[in-house]
């Protein structure tokens, strides 16, 4: 996984899965070189090949922690993988998440 | 880690033993899908079965005691012609299956796993015993092809 902080903006890429083996560390990271307070942090999710629900629990702690900082910033995925698109409508994450192609 | 051969029940077309380990899933998830791959399964079909396996082994996983650790978790699949039945079995203390199941609150970060299950599956089974539980979870038409069947029948 690939995290890149500029100035208020943080962009994570290269996250091959987000799962329970591997959530706990994918949070702690992003929160990490989280900037004091973020407006916008773009999540890559085009080459992950598998988000079960844990990764999906990630997702939600993530922006959570993000609002503490700044209510107003914004957290979208980028370029989900079909089956990972499937998942993020399962659970309505869809609209809790701006969901934009690459 | 992946025995695909020695349990020969008619139907039986996979078979592992999984350590009560998290990292562990994935990987026999991963195989468990080279196996319906190879029997002809669509690729959506594909990713639901791996996705509500993993979401199986992780529940059974989370919520072991401390003694039920040392057991391991099972995973079969078996064919029934087109058909397809997951059995994951645990040795945890189980739960109640809920009566319904729904999505939490949207901000929720835990409870998806069960109904992302039920979603997925066309038949979810719970099966609580005493010392192990089945959850069961059935796929229908999962393969197309007439000679997958075949294969499947010869394993």
């Amino acid at each position: 996984m690939k995290i890149l902080q500029q100035g208020e903006t943080v962009n994570v890429s290269d996250v091959q899965q987000l799962a329970a083996g591997n959530a706990a560390d994918f949070q702690s990271l992003i929160r990490a070189a989280m900037p004091r307070r973020p407006n916008r942090i773009d999540i890559d999710l085009s080459q992950t090949e598998f988000l079960d629900c844990n990764g999906v629990g990630a997702l939600i702690a993530l922006l959570k922690s993000a609002r503490q900082r700044n209510a107003q910033v914004i957290v979208r995925l980028l370029g989900p993988t079909l089956s990972t698109q499937r998942l993020l409508r399962l659970t309505r994450l869809d609209s809790l998440f701006p969901i934009e192609a690459l | 880690m992946a025995d695909r051969g020695s349990k020969r029940d008619a139907g039986s077309l996979f078979r592992v033993m999984l350590t009560c380990n998290l990292g562990a899933v994935r990987q026999a998830a991963l195989s468990a899908r080279e196996v319906l791959a190879s029997q002809g399964a669509a690729e959506e079909d594909l990713s639901a079965c791996e996705l509500a396996l993993v979401e199986a082994c992780n529940n059974a996983i989370l919520y072991v005691s401390n003694s039920g650790r040392q057991e391991p978790i099972e995973i079969q699949l078996l064919s029934a012609g087109p058909d397809l039945e997951i059995h994951v079995i645990d040795h945890t203390s189980g739960f109640e299956w809920p009566g319904q199941l729904a999505l939490p609150d949207t901000e929720a970060e835990h409870g998806r796993g069960l109904f992302i299950i039920q979603s997925l599956m066309d038949e979810v089974l719970y099966l609580r015993g005493q010392n192990e539980n089945h959850l069961i979870m059935r796929k229908s038409r999962m393969f197309w092809n007439a000679d997958a069947t075949l294969i499947s029948a010869e394993l």
